[in-house]
């Protein structure tokens, strides 16, 4: 007899138990064919899922994003600043205002008037926000996976013992601000977020 | 990866600030089941990474096309669309590279398959009832293939007609028919391996 579906109830039935429901009230014959067939099928799925290789999978990653990039799909990827950058751009910037004096003086020559003293703008530097763990890379591991898979980049570093995440914040997905808060880490202004993760 | 989260990556994935970040989401997910998918049907490594990046471009075209005509991608069912998409590579990799695989058909009664009389000395009575079925199976996938794919992405994805006649390409109607055909063709084998 057919059904809503347009099925018979065996077929129904059948239906139901491969795809993994629990059906109460069908025949024999249509449950035990249909839970072997599932058995078989779920086992040969899972042979073939343990003869995919971790290894294929991450080149598979670079390789994808070459082709799509290949194809004009996908933008080049923007050099990443290191956190070290910020310190450095300070640094400079402070040296061209000591030396400043020294290159008018010696250098240019003195036909222009002094041009009145502007104010610098210095680059803030963000200092990285410190987590203290007993186990520093398995926390910053942790902690990166988490933020990768809410498709935050992350970029890990392990130095002595510590462990330093930057993390280029360009969205805010559901979760994310949450999870900071767990580790006590504010987001900066700037959305570079540079994390060290240093032993207890 | 659930249909909701799909869903809202492949809307990233209109964005190019998103865009890397929602492919590698998405490629993480997908890649290992589309790759164990590729290696029930026998698809060698080197294939397989083809089969799926041209999944990959295909997906992004779609997605830019859209983005084109000022369309927002809004799909029923994501995931099984996905794997339709990668179905389709991987259906035309295979005309491609003019492989011999038994095509399928739609008529039940061609003759382009392999003997269905177990070899000689082997009885079929002996087989316990799972090993007749896989038996029986696996005939059954090399005549029907497209049955036999069916048949696991019910089983893999617990999926029902309506998301399956998306991953068939095929309307409701024609999707329960095929799903009835598939069930009777099944028995039939089964039947004859172990009468």
């Amino acid at each position: 007899m057919k059904e809503k579906t347009g099925l018979t109830k065996n077929e129904k039935d059948w239906l139901s138990i491969m795809s993994g429901k629990n059906v109460d009230n069908a025949e024999n014959e249509v449950r035990e064919s249909a839970e072997n067939l599932r058995e078989i099928i779920l086992e040969r799925h899972k042979k073939a899922v343990e003869a995919v290789c971790r290894e294929d999978i991450k080149k598979g990653r670079h390789r994808l994003l070459f082709r799509l990039r290949k194809e004009g799909l996908l933008e080049p990827e923007k050099k990443r600043v290191s956190f070290l950058a910020p310190l450095a751009l300070a640094a400079s910037l402070a040296l061209l205002i000591l030396n400043g004096p020294i290159v008018r003086q010696y250098w240019l020559p003195d036909n222009n008037p002094p041009a009145p003293e502007q104010p610098v703008a210095v680059k803030k530097f963000t200092p990285p926000q410190v987590i203290y763990s007993k186990n520093p890379e398995a926390t910053a591991k942790e902690l990166a996976e988490k933020i990768k898979q809410m498709g935050i980049s992350v970029e890990k570093t392990v130095e002595d013992g510590s462990a330093i995440l930057v993390i280029t914040i360009t969205d805010r997905p559901e979760g994310f601000v949450d999870l900071l808060k767990q580790f006590d880490i504010a987001i900066p202004e700037n959305n570079i977020l540079v994390v060290e993760v240093i032993k207890k | 990866m659930t249909n909701s989260r799909l869903s809202s990556l492949l809307k990233h994935l209109a964005d190019p600030g998103k865009r890397r970040s929602s492919v590698l989401l998405i490629y993480d997910d997908f890649a290992p089941k589309f790759h164990a998918w590729l290696i029930r049907k026998g698809v060698s490594r080197h294939e397989r990474e083809d089969i799926i990046q041209d999944a990959f471009v295909s997906l992004l075209k779609h997605v830019d096309k859209k983005a084109k005509d000022n369309r927002e991608i809004n799909i029923e069912f994501p995931k099984t669309w996905l794997f339709s998409i990668m179905k389709n590579c991987y259906n035309s990799h295979k005309k491609k590279r003019r492989k011999k695989m038994v095509e399928y058909t739609d008529d039940p009664e061609s003759d382009c398959c392999p003997s269905l009389i177990p070899p000689a000395g082997e009885n079929a009575r002996r087989l316990s009832l799972a090993l007749s079925l896989e038996k029986a199976f696996d005939i059954f996938s090399s005549r029907y293939p497209l049955c036999s794919q069916a048949l696991e992405y019910i089983v893999i994805e617990g999926v029902g007609l309506k998301e399956l006649g998306v991953f068939l390409g095929k309307t409701y109607g024609a999707t329960r028919q095929f799903v009835s055909d598939c069930r009777k063709r099944l028995r039939t084998l089964w039947k004859e391996l172990t009468s």
